[in-house]
């Protein structure tokens, strides 16, 4: 069987002519396909009988060189096929030998470079245009195919990522370089971002984002679209897409591109609309669970020698109906809504988008200035200014409504956003780079309607200090940050206007190295702290959660949550097999979470619980593995699973909202379609969920829902295009047996079972202008 | 020079499209307990003889849910073998003047429905005996006829039940829901 090998363009960029046998020769090992460097490849100088290993970043350099032939071969230990070179020295020009695509015959497996993350911590990159590997059209259902990350969801139009049990707001979610600051403590506020705007997105676990936050607790999500290219043609993508369950269909439209005579200015526009109608069970239609989304952005960049500027500008508005059965009024009826069979309230299929529904307009501005002092120091300033709007309209009319009056949601939240962002980065060597910041916020909400949580004004600023070194075989890293945090209130107490203030500062930092051990194994370890401040419903909610059943009160003498994280993580890959495994511990001081408390508070809608938010000792600890075993040269074996622990040591029980356990197996068939730049892979997926029996009766309504196994497959068809895109054609099908489940992190999971089969066609094509380059 | 302009335009456009923002008024935030709330329910029995005295149940909680405990929650107390007409107010009691939401209940009557659930043993049967546009019973008004001595309780429900109103209890969600002791003498 023909392959195409992934191997080698080495070129030979730089050399220096002095006396005899003094000469130097610099070269990088790259994918050929991806233009990536390879690390650790190994090259054999056949004059000299040695073999030279590349360097983390794929270079490598030869010294004390006597004049005359040299031959280089790159060994095929790191899936490369012997490469021969010979050249003569003294070379008195850079040359780059591109060496061409082999077509050759393997007996085993394909062979491929192993490339490791090499971050102290956790982690993950996702490319979102590899439709094979991206599912689902939310961020957190994109992001849910990386180890330890799930989701939690309000219904299926709703969901917010997870990352080793931690969600809201102890995660840090970086937008296009900026903190994304909507209304995130809420479980059924999910982040404002339309994925498809992202080229890439990657998950950082632990306590990780000194440079975006002291509150990154449980990890940092970081979105970041295409680079603005300065040296590119028109070039982008148009991807479709439908779905069965909902009848729906999304279209989204990437295009950028440079311009300018000397190429300094480039540009960036994206768009995407989104529509769905009611979604089913295996058995009955959700009222009211259609939504609509439209998303666009621009951005343009100006480059002159040593400056780099940029501005970009996003809106996200998204509508979306709630489903009507889980509007319950008292206990009562949340009781008969968890007893019932069905929903009493079934749909009709339909576009149509009714009361209880929200609505969200998120806006994001950002101007970056990059500059180049030297070739080691470059600073970068960054002012992003958002504003989020969001809407919630009730099932419910009030008593006593003007006409006027029924069109205004129940209560409406407007935030806005100033940060300010400045840090310089400084390579003090080839192996050393370190970063200084300056963070600054200033954040304002106002509210209109039902009280839900007060207006306030909040100023945040911080300094942080990182550095990392980098060897060969080792990294290291470490920062520091520090960051104070002042917050008013605005609100009325027994008809009077109150005005608390609040101030919270606090250091967090991290420490983390990794080391290869041999060629096929990293390890990994990262300690660090960090903290927020308690979130604005934590300090003063107070009163009935309408559609949560119950009255949840805030605590206004509330200190900050403190975590500390260690992490320890092993990766292993060869040809036999790829190992990733991570074990991470969290200890809390102070982590806020809702308790349960006596007695139950008597309304005239019946009695209701009530649930205080209070500061516990928290221990959470588990592990994420990933395994990958190619069974034969076309079939990957992948075993993935999760494992998850959380105890109140305070009060002596399991944390209530935490992820169940889960293993993930894949079965992959990956074929290139012979002579072609074809490709075809068909993929099924098993998910096991097991059932959460760590969680104490009191701090629930109902028993977790059990365990649950679904079964996804997809097919896809992608060619190779000119330049490195790729078109691809995708057809999913998730939930495929119709299995009527329930998710113990769907807060729906008391009124109706999720949802039954839906099936998926995704289209990605690439456009590109003639001239390339 | 014609791209610096449209780039300095672009970046005015960026940041002042969001300056349609709503007014912000952090400072001044809304005044509460301008919201539209049932705090007060009265249930009012007369004798249809005109021989017994009149009796009422009340309940109240000024606040609204969470906040302050309510301030009353009565026994209803009838004597055995009579009957009684039954009259429900409502009353929003966190505005000044209190508002009767009983009148609104009543006009849309198409969309609520009262009901009566009786704990066992209790001697007591309910007849709703108002109609709403639709022909279907609301129970504002309603005749509890007694039995023998006896004591239970009475759970009191309102439902709303926008468009699916049919008659029965079970649809909707509930706007009001109380458990009233209730001793027959």
């Amino acid at each position: 069987m023909k392959f195409i090998l992934s191997c080698a363009m080495v070129s030979i960029s730089w050399c220096f002519l002095a006396q005899n046998c003094v000469y130097t020769i610099k070269g990088t090992v790259r994918d050929k396909h991806t233009l990536e460097a390879i690390p650790f490849a190994k090259i054999f100088v056949v004059e000299h009988d040695k073999n030279i290993l590349t360097d983390s970043l794929g270079n490598f350099l030869l010294s004390n060189l006597c004049a005359g032939n040299l031959t280089l071969k790159c060994i095929p230990h790191l899936g490369c096929e012997p490469v021969i070179i010979s050249t003569l020295i003294p070379i008195n020009e850079p040359i780059i030998f591109f060496i061409e695509t082999h077509t050759l015959e393997l007996d085993e497996y394909v062979m491929e470079a192993f490339r490791f993350r090499r971050e102290s911590q956790a982690g993950m990159m996702l490319q979102t245009n590899d439709l094979s590997i991206i599912k689902g059209n939310t961020l957190g259902e994109q992001l849910s195919r990386v180890p330890g990350v799930t989701t939690m969801n309000t219904g299926s139009s709703i969901v917010k990522p997870i990352i080793n049990g931690m969600h809201s707001n102890r995660l840090v979610i970086v937008n296009n370089g900026i903190r994304q600051e909507g209304q995130q403590w809420g479980s059924e506020h999910a982040p404002e971002i339309d994925p498809n705007l992202a080229e890439n997105l990657e998950v950082i676990h632990g306590a990780a984002g000194l440079q975006y936050g002291p509150d990154a607790i449980g990890g940092v999500i970081i979105v970041s679209p295409q680079k603005l290219l300065f040296d590119k043609k028109l070039h982008g993508w148009v991807k479709l897409g439908g779905n069965s369950n909902g009848k729906g269909a999304f279209s989204s439209l990437l295009l950028a591109g440079s311009t300018g005579k000397s190429k300094n200015f480039a540009y960036r526009f994206h768009g995407t609309t989104k529509t769905n109608g009611t979604q089913n069970t295996p058995d009955y239609l959700l009222k009211n669970t259609a939504l609509n989304e439209i998303s666009y952005s621009g951005a343009i960049g100006y480059r002159v020698k040593r400056l780099e500027l940029d501005v970009f500008y996003s809106r996200f508005t998204t509508n979306l109906g709630i489903f009507t059965g889980s509007h319950i009024g008292n206990l009562t009826d949340l009781n008969n809504a968890f007893t019932a069979e069905k929903p009493t309230a079934i749909g009709v299929f339909t576009y149509q988008i009714e009361n209880p529904r929200q609505h969200i307009d998120h806006h994001l501005s950002r101007v970056q200035l990059l500059y180049k002092w030297n070739e080691k120091i470059l600073t970068t300033a960054v002012y992003g200014y958002q504003y989020n709007m969001r809407q919630e309209y009730d099932l419910h009319k009030s008593y006593s409504a003007t006409p006027e009056s029924l069109k205004l949601p129940a209560f409406e939240l407007n935030l806005w956003t100033s940060t300010f962002d400045v840090k310089t980065e400084i390579k003090h060597s080839k192996m050393w780079i370190s970063n200084f910041g300056f963070f600054g916020m200033k954040q304002s909400n106002a509210y209109s309607g039902r009280f839900f949580i007060p207006n306030f004004k909040k100023s945040q600023f911080g300094m942080y200090y990182t550095g990392k070194l980098e060897r060969e075989q080792w990294t290291f890293d470490y920062g520091v940050r520090f960051d104070f945090s002042a917050l008013q209130v605005f609100m009325y107490e027994q008809d009077s206007l109150i005005r608390p203030t609040k101030q919270f500062a606090n250091a967090s930092y991290s420490v983390g190295f990794s080391k290869f051990i041999g060629h096929h194994f990293l390890t990994r370890f990262n300690f660090g702290s960090a903290w927020r401040p308690p979130s604005i419903n934590e300090l003063y909610s107070n009163g009935l959660h309408h559609g949560a059943a119950a009255i949840e009160i805030g605590d206004r003498n509330m200190n900050k949550e403190i975590v500390y994280n260690a992490q320890l993580g092993i990766e292993y890959k060869s040809n036999i097999a790829k190992l990733n495994l991570s074990v991470f511990y969290n200890y809390f001081d102070g982590y806020i979470n809702l308790q349960p408390s006596f007695p139950p508070v008597l309304t005239i809608v019946g009695a209701f619980p009530v649930f205080h938010y209070r500061q516990s000792n928290v221990q959470l600890y588990g592990f994420n593995g990933q395994m990958d075993i190619p069974i034969t040269k076309f079939f990957t074996y992948t075993l993935q699973g999760s494992a998850l622990f959380a105890d109140d040591l305070t009060y002596k029980k399991p944390v209530f909202g935490i992820p169940a356990n889960r293993i993930i197996q894949r079965l992959r068939f990956t074929l290139p379609i012979k002579k072609t730049a074809w490709k075809t892979f068909i993929e099924l997926e098993g998910l096991n969920v097991s059932k959460q029996k760590r969680m104490d009766n009191e701090d629930d309504y109902a028993p977790a829902p059990e365990g649950y196994f679904l079964l996804n497959g997809q097919v896809g068809l992608s060619k190779k295009m000119k330049g490195e895109q790729t078109m691809q054609f995708v057809v999913a099908c998730q939930n495929s047996t119709n299995t009527r489940y329930r998710d113990y992190m769907n807060r729906f999971r008391y009124f109706a079972d999720d949802l039954g089969r839906n099936w998926t066609v995704k289209l990605l094509l690439p456009i590109q202008s003639n001239k390339l380059k | 020079m014609k791209k610096i302009v449209i780039f300095m335009a672009l970046v005015v456009v960026a940041f002042t499209s969001c300056e349609k923002d709503k007014k912000n008024d952090v400072p001044l935030p809304p005044v509460p307990n301008e919201e539209e709330l049932i705090t007060t329910f009265k249930v009012e029995f007369t004798d249809v003889n005109g021989v017994l005295p009149t009796v009422s149940a009340l309940f109240q909680d000024v606040d609204g849910p969470g906040g302050n405990n309510p301030t009353a929650f009565d026994t209803i107390r009838l004597s055995a073998n009579a009957t009684y007409n039954a009259v429900i107010t409502l009353l929003n009691e966190s505005v000044s003047p209190a508002k009767d939401i009983t009148v609104e209940v009543q006009q849309e009557g198409v969309d609520h429905l009262f009901c009566f659930d009786i704990s066992a043993g209790l001697n007591l049967t309910i007849n709703k005996t108002d109609l709403d546009a639709n022909n279907l019973v609301i129970g504002i008004l309603s005749e509890w006829i007694t039995g023998s001595i006896s004591t239970g309780t009475t759970t009191i429900r309102l439902k709303h039940q926008p468009g699916i109103k049919t008659g029965a209890c079970e649809l909707g969600d509930t706007d009001i829901e109380l458990i009233f002791f209730t001793e027959l003498n």
